[in-house]
């Protein structure tokens, strides 16, 4: 593991709910408000920090993410948008873009929340309430009572 | 009710403010207790196993990015979800409180007078119209035109009053930029108007709601200078800013008046009306209606210039404002 790099930039070592070991420059990571957080207070001094909710899969989409966004001062702003269409695009469907919100959510990483909650958005946007439940594996728990009159109140939306 | 052992598959509520209780003491709520409600978690054991709560910030999250149809429709997927959309949108709010238009009837004349006009409020809550009792009837000679449209703002509907009130001093020898009425106090107000001078030229105004401001227009000169007002604040006199100026007006003429080009006959009138993210405004010159983006934050707007023309929308005999609720009209 080393421990800076050919320009002195401090690296931390950031560790998975499975075991994996991922080494990113400090201005990388602290793109992570959590992470930021936690280096500042003085949690990161001793080997690597422990991200018990994130798995090495997710968290290596979200480093990606980390390192095209820490570094895209001097880059055009429509480059940037057309680099996180085809992130999202990549990470396929909403299982995995679910997991990577709750990464951005858990890690308080603005912009990536920001991207893949937009994505997920547009992706609802239309669903007919049985394809949400599908998605997402919840139970319809109305009794065909109560069924019918959300959809008599819902009517409208449906037209 | 749900039982515990569906957990896997179901949406759960766990009462977090009470750290000591046991994961097993999940509560489950309906619809009347749902605003005691702390988390939400919703099970998705299609995702990853450690990921396999969805958090309620992040179905918070997700929900207000989509359009009012789709969170409605979001309602009908379970229980849970049906109190989550009326606990974080106010649902229950706007279904108990009466949603009001107004109704003015004022008789044979059309500019009402005191003695001879009537408020009625439509509930849609009770589905019915109500009286309202000794309504302000000083206020109410303010109405302009009864039947106009109301502009809400601020939990309240604003009209513009009647021309000569706007361009004379008004009561308080201030000039009057709308009536409003609050919705939930049921009481009249006037909404004090921006510092003009009565000149010579001057012309007809309008006023609307853009964003959380509302706008009050006017022209000078016989139409050559067109000025757009922004109160920042709400119902203060000394909030009034221009924001928007029109110098040279070009004025078409819709076809169906034989002529595509004309001259400035009349002194033409704007109507600023808000988009659902108040970023775009809505400006009727004649009959010809243009879209404008602006930018909503008023001090950055000083340096990074106020607005751009986005869509030229054409020929029209008049425009509305249209805002998606939540409400259903359905409700008993």
């Amino acid at each position: 593991m080393s421990i800076t790099t050919e320009n002195n930039e401090k690296m931390i070592t950031l560790m998975s709910s499975d075991g994996e070991e991922f080494v990113v420059e400090e201005a990388v990571a602290a793109q992570s408000q959590t992470i930021k957080h936690l280096i500042e207070d003085g949690c990161s001094t001793e080997g690597s920090i422990p991200l018990p909710n994130v798995t090495g899969r997710v968290l290596s989409e979200v480093i990606q993410y980390c390192k095209k966004h820490s570094s895209s001062d001097d880059k055009e702003e429509k480059e940037l948008e057309a680099w996180d269409a085809e992130f999202v695009k990549a990470a396929d469907d909403h299982v995995a873009l679910t997991d990577l919100m709750m990464a951005a959510n858990f890690l308080d990483i603005k912009g990536l929340l920001d991207l893949v909650a937009q994505t997920l958005a547009n992706m609802i946007t239309g669903k007919s309430p049985e394809e949400v439940r599908r998605m997402w594996n919840i139970k319809n728990d109305f009794t065909p009572e109560e069924a019918e009159k959300v959809r008599k109140e819902n009517q409208w939306a449906f037209e | 009710m749900w039982s515990s052992e569906n957990q896997e598959n179901m949406l759960s509520m766990e009462m977090k403010h009470d750290k000591t209780r046991a994961p097993d003491n999940r509560l489950l709520v309906d619809q009347a207790k749902a605003t005691k409600t702390e988390q939400l978690v919703i099970s998705t054991n299609m995702a990853a196993p450690n990921s396999s709560y969805l958090p309620p910030e992040i179905v918070e999250k997700i929900l207000r990015l989509l359009p009012t149809k789709s969170i409605a429709r979001f309602r009908s997927v379970s229980k849970l979800l049906f109190s989550f959309v009326a606990i974080k949108f106010n649902v229950p709010k706007l279904l108990h409180k009466p949603c009001v238009v107004s109704k003015y009837a004022t008789g044979p004349h059309l500019v009402p007078g005191p003695g001879e006009c009537k408020v009625e409020i439509f509930s849609l809550k009770t589905g019915s119209w109500k009286e309202l009792k000794n309504p302000d009837k000083e206020y109410l000679q303010h109405m302009r035109w009864p039947g106009d449209m109301g502009l809400l703002l601020n939990g309240a509907l604003h009209w513009r009053p009647r021309r000569e009130e706007s361009s004379r001093e008004g009561e308080k020898g201030e000039a009057i930029a709308a009536l409003a009425f609050d919705l939930e106090k049921e009481k009249f107000f006037l909404v004090p108007g921006p510092p003009i001078k009565i000149c010579p030229g001057y012309g007809a105004f309008r006023f609307g709601v853009v964003g959380e401001y509302l706008c009050h227009s006017h022209s000078e000169n016989y139409g050559c200078n067109n000025i757009i007002w922004v109160m920042k604040e709400y119902c203060n006199k000394a909030s009034w800013v221009p924001f928007i100026t029109y110098t040279s007006l070009r004025i078409t003429f819709p076809e169906f008046f034989g002529a595509a080009e004309g001259r400035v006959e009349h002194v033409c009138d704007f109507i600023p009306q808000s988009f659902k993210d108040g970023r775009y405004m809505l400006l009727q010159f004649s009959n010809d209606l243009d879209v404008l983006r602006w930018n909503n934050n008023l001090e950055e707007s000083d340096k990074a210039g106020r607005y751009s023309k986005e869509i030229k929308v054409g020929s029209v005999r008049g425009s509305l404002p249209y805002t998606q609720t939540l409400t259903s009209p359905y409700v008993s």
